[in-house]
């Protein structure tokens, strides 16, 4: 298969991500046409050949609509889009067309096109449900809570819509409220009896909360397979909620089943090829994306997923071993691959191995854990291949991904200079790695997520608490979730930065554990969440509080800690303001007495329009040279690392003849901008006057890596750090390498001659 | 006779003329002749940044020189069409320069048939450019079009006996270039001279320049809008700046010690030519034994260098 091929496809506008088993399942369609009931009834016994035979024919059916619905259930979207076009354009009137046409793109998740055409409908048949309800699932697939209150209306008017009950179902299925969504499907089996529909979806989501339940073995798989032999939903619906729970051995484990009783089932193959790239197993992902391809070449999850593979192949894997120790004695190893693209794998893997290992030794000893596989880190210097490392489509705004033992993210090569301090983000999806895998897989999103945010905090790479201003704003409006229902900030948010909201509360959650309990507390949730105990349950039996206990707690915490900054945050945000003014306008000792008073309010605030950064420039113009260098090394310790002014800041504290700060300074410049001659050539430098000759060869090597134009004085600085060391024979090697790229180069020339012992 | 051959924005015309033949006159005895010509900037800021690449290029152009009168600059005003052909048809006739270098900086365009290099009055052609370079007789030329557009001209202008330099890789990149500016900063920063013989070649300015173009806006994550390109086999043999001491003072060293430098440059060409066919021990064992002659001998011309100097 060529790459251009499928880039091809890519392009399409249809995908059929959830069409791809030959036909579709049930339909909930009250007015659907007969001829086209007969087929589904034939599908619902397992007869898919023949369910595929019976809906043939109608695609050469005189009504458009009917066509269209053909092609849609035999998985060819793109000629049902066609035929909802043309029966559109003849029925305009026609609110069921309209409905059908939106739920085939909601079918292949695409709801911001199904929207308008649901509101159409409604607009021709304001109470025209089969619309009202695609319109509440397109609105639940983009997130937000307005989906949850639609239905919820609906829901009251009709309260034995079996289509509604599985959303509702699902909803609480998210949510964990496993009693709840069974009570649903309960009704919806009678209303399904009571009206002759196809109870199989119903029996997916029963097996679903039987999962969520722990049991492995639901009594509802024998009735759907006995319903329907090649019913692979039954297996593939149940897989969302080991996924949104980051369960992917059980999901690939269901997945195997799905395509075994369905071998066609496409999408099942596409998940399981996916997933099993999730557990580093490359082999099998390309056999069973090339199966999904093959039936369904139109999946983007699919074709995207294909060409990252060939991307892989840019990849080189470096094998390394972090040492640990659980109880302060016995040291072990644990094996460590940096999985990094050949362009950048000689600069960055000191950086990633560095931090890697250091990550390992702590998080082991911390959280009372020993890594059981090798753990797989992976950077990507492009953040499309990485997105699709991720949810396997590109254009997602995260950084970084951990899917157990193994870690994507963006190299920092992937954004602009100083967008994001990998470390950080290195170091809060390592410490996911030990939750995830402490607790096998079974930590709420709030509390894997609390503990890496507190880790980023407390022990990253990274000096600092760093809480965005919208966040603190957050706070002071109270949209703060209680932790009980935190999850829901993750998952579904219901105002724009409230993820980043949530991020921030349970880091602070987790802090203020650490601090009034103690860290043994977080392992000893850690070991509940293992035992299946919720966030209430885990609570409880740690911190002897409940819930609604812990929120008080947090309420006083965050207080004690932010309590000044957020109750001035007005008058900050003033201050900011005003400095910002008075530095355009070179008012210099305005700057300096304003941007006091705003560090004041908000000292570790380091971030765009650092008061620090002002403070600096006004003390820097009036020649307050001492002052200037002051207000700078102040911003760094409290976290700022926006490389141009690190560069800066080191700069000056040479001239201050202040080295080794200007060392510290160098260094953490690679967490966030390490693709940079400039830096390793400086930093490589430094260490080396210093007699930090181990250092200063990481440094040479990295800058060899970026390829530097001339070469010969990276050789060369690399044989005198060999040369201070002892080793002669590298030290040479090293010199003649520099010659080779130099042969008149004097300084190399010295130093082979002192090296030979050659006077002549 | 003290007579400036900076022919910028202070001079008047008439007085530019009259330089201008001197200059034309004085070079047609000169081992190597460059012209530096400059082109319209637009806005005060390009052209301030055009006059000033182009009178770096020609200082710098000085400092090797073995007359001053050999470097011609044109400038603003003084680079109009007619002045430009004149100047390459007399340089065509009166030149017997073994080597010919010439510059073009500024803003080039494209209108999907002609290039054109933005000067005062007429733009002046990429056919007249071609054209009036066709006469030059000197046996090895090099011509850095450091413009927009200017790749429209790589073709055109290649020749057996000429280097060609373009700041883009064709006529479809017509954005204001950065390379001029790294083309100066090889010229004057040591790092550009690869092999760290004090002189950089034309293939080193290049490399250098286009190395640091591509550094730029890869490290500003911006899609690069020039390519730069370099056509012609004579890059490594056409010196464009020195620096350092030896060749300073090259008359003052014993042509022995020079020979002796160059077989033994040559015996390491050849050497590592022969890289991947010798096992790596073997290739270095002989790789240091050469070297050390070869600091052996830098040795003695830094001696010998050092000692003219004292007297």
């Amino acid at each position: 298969m060529s790459i251009n091929k499928l880039s091809a496809v890519c392009a399409l506008i249809l995908g059929s991500l959830a069409t791809g088993q030959n036909v579709v399942a049930e339909e909930y369609d009250s007015n659907r046409d007969d001829r086209l009931l007969r087929c589904d009834t034939i599908y619902d016994g397992g007869n898919i050949d023949s369910a595929i035979t019976c809906f043939k024919p109608l695609t050469n059916d005189t009504s458009s609509h009917v066509a269209a619905e053909a092609y849609w259930a035999l998985g060819n979207t793109r000629d049902a889009n066609e035929y909802f076009r043309r029966a559109v354009a003849q029925q305009p009137g026609n609110p069921h067309i309209r409905a059908r046409w939106g739920r085939l793109f909601l079918s292949t998740h695409q709801p911001s096109q199904a929207v308008p055409l649901f509101e159409e409908a409604i607009a021709l048949d304001p109470e025209y449900l089969h619309a009202r309800i695609g319109l509440a699932a397109a609105l639940l697939s983009q997130g937000g809570n307005e989906a949850g209150i639609l239905l919820d209306e609906l829901h009251r008017k009709h309260p034995d819509d079996v289509e509604l009950l599985l959303l509702l179902s699902r909803l609480q299925l998210e949510s964990r409220n496993v009693d709840n969504a069974d009570a649903l499907l309960d009704r919806a089996l009678e209303s399904a009896a009571a009206n002759n529909i196809s109870p199989l979806d119903i029996y997916a989501l029963k097996v679903s909360a039987d999962l969520l339940r722990d049991n492995d073995d639901s009594q509802w798989v024998k009735k759907a397979l006995d319903l329907s032999p090649a019913y692979g939903d039954i297996y593939f619906i149940p897989v969302h909620y080991h996924l949104i729970n980051y369960r992917y051995r059980e999901s690939v484990a269901l997945l195997r089943k799905a395509v075994e009783v369905q071998p066609t089932h496409w999408s099942a193959h596409s998940q399981l090829g996916i997933n099993l790239l999730r557990l580093n197993d490359i082999k099998g992902a390309k056999k069973h994306l090339e199966i999904a391809y093959t039936g369904d070449p139109y999946d983007t999850a699919t074709v995207n997923t294909l060409r990252l593979l060939e991307t892989l192949n840019d990849f080189t894997d470096l094998d390394t071993e972090a040492e640990y120790s659980l109880d302060g004695t016995t040291t072990k190893n644990a094996p460590v691959v940096m999985r990094l693209h050949k362009d950048e794998a000689q600069y960055l893997s000191p950086y990633v191995e560095e931090l890697t290992l250091k990550a390992v030794e702590s998080f082991s000893r911390r959280y009372d854990f020993a890594l059981k596989e090798p753990l797989i880190v992976e950077l990507f210097p492009n953040h499309d291949d990485f997105a699709v490392r991720t949810v396997s489509t590109p254009g997602v705004g995260l950084l970084g991904v951990t899917f157990g033992y193994l870690l994507a993210m963006d190299s920092p090569s992937g954004r602009p200079p100083g967008e994001f301090h990998w470390g950080s983000t290195l170091w809060h999806e390592l410490a996911h790695v030990f939750t995830i895998e402490k607790s096998d897989h079974r930590m709420p999103r709030w509390f894997t997520e609390g503990v890496s945010v507190y880790e980023e905090w407390t022990t990253g790479p990274l000096r600092g608490r760093h809480i965005p201003i919208n966040v603190l704003q957050a706070i002071q409006e109270q949209k703060l979730l209680p932790v009980a229902n935190l999850d829901s900030g993750f998952v579904r948010p219901t105002y724009p930065n409230q993820v980043t909201v949530s991020y921030m509360q349970a880091g602070l959650i987790c802090q203020m554990i650490s601090r009034v309990w103690g860290h043994d507390k977080l392992v000893r949730m850690l070991v509940e969440f293992d035992s299946k105990r919720d966030t209430t349950e885990a609570v409880f039996h740690v911190l002897g509080i409940t819930t609604e206990e812990l929120d008080l707690r947090l309420q006083t915490f965050i207080d004690d800690e932010l309590g000044d900054t957020i109750s001035r945050l007005s008058e900050w945000r003033e201050l900011i303001a005003s400095v910002n003014r008075a530095h355009q306008s070179d008012q210099w000792s305005t700057v300096i007495a304003l941007a006091s008073q705003a560090n004041e309010i908000y000292p570790e605030y380091v971030g765009s329009g650092s008061t620090y950064i002002a403070l600096h420039d006004a003390q820097a113009a009036l020649g307050q040279n001492d002052a200037a260098v002051q207000s700078l090394e102040t911003w760094f310790e409290y976290g700022g690392h926006a490389p141009e002014m690190l560069h800066q800041l080191a700069h000056r504290l040479r001239d201050q003849g202040r080295t080794e700060k200007s060392i510290e300074v160098l260094e953490s410049l690679n967490w966030v901008h390490p693709n940079n001659i400039d830096l390793h050539e400086k930093l490589g430098s430094d260490y080396l006057d210093a007699g930090r000759n181990e250092e200063a060869l990481r440094e040479f090597k990295a800058l060899l890596g970026l390829q530097p134009h001339d070469k010969s004085v990276v050789y060369l600085n690399i044989a005198r750090a060999y040369d201070n060391l002892g080793n002669t024979k590298l030290a040479k090697r090293n010199v003649l390498q520099a010659l080779e790229q130099a042969p008149f180069f004097r300084e190399a020339q010295d130093l082979l001659v002192e090296l030979t012992g050659d006077s002549s | 006779m003290d007579v400036t051959y900076d022919l910028g924005s202070t001079m008047k015309n008439s007085l530019g003329a009259f330089a201008l033949l001197l200059a034309i006159s004085n070079a047609g005895i000169a081992s190597t002749v460059t012209v530096v010509i400059s082109g319209l900037g637009g806005s005060s800021d390009y052209s301030e940044q055009f006059e000033r690449y182009a009178t770096a290029i020609a200082d710098d152009a000085r400092a090797i020189a073995e007359s001053p009168q050999d470097v011609i600059l044109l400038q603003s005003d003084e680079a109009k069409r007619n002045v430009i052909t004149g100047l390459l048809e007399n340089l065509a006739v009166n030149n017997s320069a073994d080597l010919f270098r010439l510059y073009l900086i500024g803003h080039g365009s494209h209108d999907g048939e002609h290039y054109k290099f933005n000067i005062t009055g007429p733009d002046i052609t990429g056919d007249e450019i071609v054209s009036a370079l066709a006469k030059i007789q000197s046996p090895r030329q090099l011509v850095v079009i450091a413009t927009s557009a200017s790749g429209a001209l790589l073709k055109p202008l290649a020749a057996p006996n000429r280097v060609v330099i373009t700041a883009t890789k064709n006529a479809r990149e017509k954005n204001a270039v950065r390379f001029p500016q790294h083309l100066i900063e090889a010229l004057s920063d040591p790092s550009a001279d690869i092999n760290k013989n004090e002189s950089i070649s034309a293939q080193e300015m290049f490399d250098y320049a286009k190395s640091t173009v591509a550094n730029y806006y890869e490290t500003e994550k911006l899609l690069a809008p020039e390519h730069p390109r370099i056509e012609g086999s004579l890059s490594n043999d056409i010196e464009v700046a020195r620096y350092g001491t030896l060749l300073q003072r090259k008359d003052s060293i014993s042509p022995e010690l020079l020979t002796s430098r160059e077989t033994l440059s040559a015996e390491i060409n050849t050497l590592r030519a022969r890289k991947e066919d010798l096992d790596e021990d073997t290739y270095f064992d002989k790789l240091q034994s050469l070297m050390l002659e070869l600091a052996d001998v830098q040795s003695s011309i830094d001696e010998q260098g050092a000692s003219n100097v004292d007297q």
